[in-house]
């Protein structure tokens, strides 16, 4: 053998040990990271964060969050003709005002950006009331600065980097007190987590904050008698969460639990209890077994009370709380002094909101029915069978009776559709109902007995001057909405 | 023009070190480089693994694939073959277990009919001596096994087969006439018996499909189909039986029905004649997304497994309280949505979606007017709820549910069946059977006041089956007992 022929031969071998040895390395290194992609197992929790700042970094703070650009949608419509289009009576012409007239005073829910002309000195209107003809008869105003100085107790927030909190304040609810008070909550739009905020009451006269629970009260708040606001709480837990024999959420995120919480009229913690205590301890634990959605398996989002004209539910008594769990499509009958699951109700409703006790055994709600995400989406939007009504359920019969749209419901009002929040809200005599698509902007108030359409809200408003007008749009209707009776039946 | 550079200098005086050797900065330089090199493509495989996971993307349904068939290696189910699978050996003495298997509570009573217990392989061995194994015996009304039903299972394998054969992935060395056993059985008005069987171990899908044996074991037709789960043997020798469909996923359906899953299991309604033909088959899918009730689709916390059709029953002559609800349309009982349905035998339509606080549960029966029977089995995680499962009673016009049993939770303690499951209403439909399946019991209980008349232990003599658990007596745990002529089917 020539002495140069080894000397050929050797380079390939360590070059091939080493191509091995790095190959194995970086299988097994894929290997890994695949199981901890599946798994959600370690790093996998850091790289999630990681990668979520990074596209919080990446993303223009502001640019597309602000609360002029979100959510809302231009409407072809002069300015000038704003005001008459909020509310229309359908009798009347179609627009016009004639003799026709709302079941009561309405409020509208506002927020930073709606009924400018209403508010001119403040930061943002955060309602108005309707008069009963439909015409704008008062307005709560709201100072950012008085908001941001209200005392109250005050849970922390992440905050994404560049994000402006005030920027993404936004009003996500309000119930109005006896006095003229709101109670109004709030919540974040972007770049916050949790992105629930709190619940303040704020002055009726002056637009100041009286005080401000910053403490993840979140969706409607209720005001009870003796100026106790009952609304929806959070507490944040790690998962995965056990709580054998039945409750099992397998998120590998932050799990929010939520609360019942009872606030007095100075803002002091009445009452505070666990979804999950209450619905563990219940007959009904067995749900909590397989939650659609482990790192949110209830998603409260209303509070109600049973009336006092309850009949063929036996242990069911008035006072009683009525919730209503809409990642569960169910609600439940909650005893108000032991907290004993009296009733855990489903039916055909699907991620429904704002169930209210009609009275006798029967409920009525917001039946979102939201659709099929991602591509099939537009398929689905297409069908009319996916639209979301007003449904009255009887608890004693299981019996169900679709209010709105009815089958003689205009074809228009059949496509209707509010994949997620909605509001119902019943007439203080109890015959009406006004029902909010929230992320239409629309809403309808109906008659009970027939589900005949007597007025239509649109959500629509005058935004010329603002960063929102710039970019081209003078009239633009402003999601979600929310309407509600003045002095609404709530028990 | 220039020439090549002196080895010896840099060109401004300095000396190279020796070839071979660099200098120790220069060194650790380079071997910084290489390791930032190397460490940032381990970080970006790391990284492309970890999305790939998160994400179920390529490749890693491969690798599933693959860890899959690792684990099955691993697990070397071919070793089954010497275990006892789905046993709990006791110490119990062999030639005390005929008094065992049927307590009555009082001496000189009855059970409420001749019942018929499912076996197996290597149950009741010694009444099928010829086979090593009934597919069930029939215990008389005092408890003594009057009729055995020998089951052969090479032979129901080896069988010609009615209608197509549907196929198997089986693991390494694993023989299929080993891992054979019967899931579930019901009895023909002539004797013969209809077997449901499935695979105990090492195939996919475990559904194997059913048989008509006849007194003697042989089979009459074997339909290998992934029928599953509870038969009922209807008028004119109809079998209406859950059948099942594999699809690949996702299924979507808008505008509720949504299905993220590779692989879905679908359930279909199945009729067979008495000769084994195909009479009807109705896809569970097309019944619910054609209903109000579709929305419960939507994500399901199973999705690949939606429904887990678990049985048939019919709704009873005396049915009222439920508008629209007729005799003879089907009660449906759907595991994994915690709920059951009843739909219109002819229609198909869903007029019924019954949902209460019971959970995974099995076997519901119409008792008339508008009140149900179940087992509810209360499926749940880590720990048995204290009052294991129950016997439960819905009224589906007005929800309100009532616990037959267990009502003395001290002495029925632990009696907790997290999945199968089955209940038998008696001829006259005064008792009930109810099988503990995961604990291997049964028992027989009043209707009316919840009573239990008679205990049931699924108790065989497995002496001299190969295994480290040769101790002589084993319990079955997938025990199902049902009545010979049922009542309430």
């Amino acid at each position: 053998m020539r002495a140069g022929g080894r000397s050929k031969r050797r380079p390939w071998r360590p070059r091939l040990v080493r191509a091995w040895f790095w190959g194995s390395i970086s299988l097994l290194a894929f290997g890994w990271g695949m199981y901890s992609g599946w798994s959600e197992s370690f790093p996998f929790g850091f790289a999630r964060s990681a990668v979520k700042t990074a596209l919080n970094v990446a993303t223009p703070a502001g640019g597309r969050h602000t609360y002029y650009s979100w959510a809302w949608h231009p409407v072809p419509t002069p300015p000038d003709s704003v005001a008459a289009g909020r509310v229309r009576f359908p009798g009347a012409g179609g627009g016009g005002r004639g003799s026709e007239r709302l079941g009561g005073a309405v409020v509208a829910m506002g927020g930073f950006g709606a009924y400018r002309e209403h508010c001119p000195r403040a930061d943002a209107c955060l309602a108005v009331e309707f008069s009963p003809s439909g015409e704008v008869s008062r307005a709560w105003p709201l100072s950012r600065a008085a908001l941001a100085a209200a005392p109250g107790p005050s849970l922390g927030h992440e905050v994404a980097l560049g994000w402006d909190s005030a920027e993404q304040l936004r009003v996500f609810a309000v119930a109005p007190y006896e006095d003229g008070d709101l109670s109004a909550v709030f919540q974040y739009r972007g770049g916050h987590s949790p992105s629930y905020l709190g619940v303040a009451r704020i002055d009726g006269a002056t637009g100041q904050a009286l005080w401000f629970r910053r403490d993840y009260s979140h969706h409607e708040p209720l005001v009870a008698a003796g100026d106790t606001v009952w609304v929806a709480g959070a507490a944040l837990a790690d998962g995965p969460l056990r709580a054998p024999p039945f409750a099992r959420l397998a998120c590998h995120d932050v799990v929010v639990l939520d609360l019942v919480r009872a606030v007095d009229e100075a803002g002091k913690l009445v009452e505070e209890v666990h979804v999950l205590d209450v619905l563990a301890n219940s007959p009904w634990a067995p749900v909590l077994a397989l939650a659609p959605d482990p790192c949110d398996p209830f998603h409260l989002n209303s509070i109600a009370f049973v009336r006092d004209d309850v009949a063929g539910l036996p242990g069911v008594e008035p006072g009683d709380l009525v919730l209503s769990f809409r990642n569960l499509s169910a609600f439940a009958v909650v005893g108000r002094e032991n907290w004993q699951v009296k009733r855990y109700v489903r039916g055909t409703f699907h991620r429904q909101h704002s169930v209210l006790h009609l009275g006798g055994s029967k409920f009525i709600m917001f039946d979102n029915r939201q659709p099929v995400a991602g591509r099939e989406r537009r398929a689905a939007a297409d069908s009319m069978a996916g639209a979301s009504r007003v449904l009255v359920v009887d608890v004693a019969s299981g019996e169900e009776q679709v209010v709105f749209p009815g089958e003689a419901a205009p074809q228009r009002f059949k496509a209707w559709r509010s994949g997620i929040h909605g509001k119902i809200s019943v007439s203080p005599d109890g015959t009406r109902v006004l029902a909010s698509y929230s992320v239409m902007g629309r809403a309808v108030e109906i008659r009970l007995e027939d589900g005949v359409v007597l007025a239509e809200f649109d959500d629509v408003h005058d935004v010329r001057g603002t960063l929102r007008w710039r970019a081209g749009a003078d009239v633009m209707r402003k999601w979600p909405s929310r309407y509600l009776y003045r002095n609404e039946r709530r028990r | 023009m220039a020439g090549r550079p002196d080895a010896t200098s840099d060109g401004k005086g300095r000396t190279p070190p020796p070839l071979g050797r660099r200098s120790a900065p220069r060194q650790w330089r380079t071997r910084l480089a290489r390791l930032w090199f190397w460490g940032s493509i381990a970080a970006l495989v790391f990284g492309g693994g970890m999305y790939s996971g998160w994400s179920k993307s390529f490749p890693f349904d491969l690798a599933r694939r693959a860890v899959k068939t690792g684990v099955a290696l691993w697990s070397n189910p071919a070793a089954k073959l010497d275990e006892l699978v789905e046993w709990d050996v006791r110490d119990v003495a062999a030639d005390s277990l005929q008094a065992r298997r049927v307590r009555l509570a009082e001496a000189g009573t009855s059970l409420g009919g001749t019942v018929l217990a499912v076996g197996g392989p290597k149950h009741y061995r010694e009444r099928c001596p010829e086979t090593g194994a009934c597919a069930a015996v029939e215990f008389s009304g005092q408890g003594e096994v009057v009729r055995a039903w020998p089951f052969d299972a090479r032979a129901l394998l080896e069988a010609g087969a009615a209608g197509a054969s549907l196929g198997h992935e089986v693991a390494f060395g694993v023989e299929s006439a080993e891992a054979l056993g019967v899931m579930s059985v019901a009895p023909f008005q002539n004797g013969d018996l209809l077997v449901v069987l499935i695979f105990l171990y090492g195939h996919y899908p475990s559904y194997y499909g059913m048989a008509r044996i006849d007194g003697e074991g042989r089979a009459l037709w074997v339909r290998r189909d992934y029928s599953h789960h509870e038969p009922l043997v209807a008028t004119a020798d109809t079998v209406w039986v859950p059948g099942m469909t594999l699809a690949e996923g996702p299924v979507k359906a808008p505008p509720f029905v949504d299905l993220p899953c590779d692989d879905v299991t679908l359930d279909v309604i199945r009729a067979v004649d008495g000769a084994g033909r195909i009479a009807k088959e109705m896809p569970l899918l097309d019944i619910v997304v054609g209903s109000r009730w579709a929305p419960v689709l939507h994500r399901p916390s199973q999705p690949c497994d939606p429904f887990h059709l678990n049985s048939i029953a019919f709704v009873q002559e005396d049915v009222s309280g439920l508008p629209g609800v007729l005799p003879g349309d089907f009660v449906l009982s759907l595991k994994n949505l915690d709920a059951f349905a009843v739909v219109g035998r002819e229609s198909g339509e869903l007029k019924r979606w019954v949902r209460g606080s019971f959970d995974g549960q099995h076997s519901v029966r119409h008792l008339g007017g508008s009140k149900f029977i179940l087992f509810d089995n209360r499926f749940a995680f880590g720990r048995a709820p204290p009052e294991g499962s129950r016997v439960l009673i819905v009224d589906a016009a007005t929800g309100e549910e009532t616990t037959l049993f267990p009502r003395d939770l001290d002495r029925f303690a632990g009696w907790h069946s997290f999945n199968n499951g089955r209940i038998s209403l008696s001829p006259d439909a005064t008792r009930v059977l109810a099988s503990y399946s995961r604990i291997g019991r049964g028992v027989e209980i009043r209707l009316e006041d919840g009573a239990v008349l008679a205990e049931f232990d699924d108790l065989h003599d497995v002496r001299g089956v190969p295994g480290p658990q040769d101790r002589g007596v084993g319990r079955w745990l997938w025990t199902r007992y049902l009545y010979r002529d049922e009542g309430r089917q």
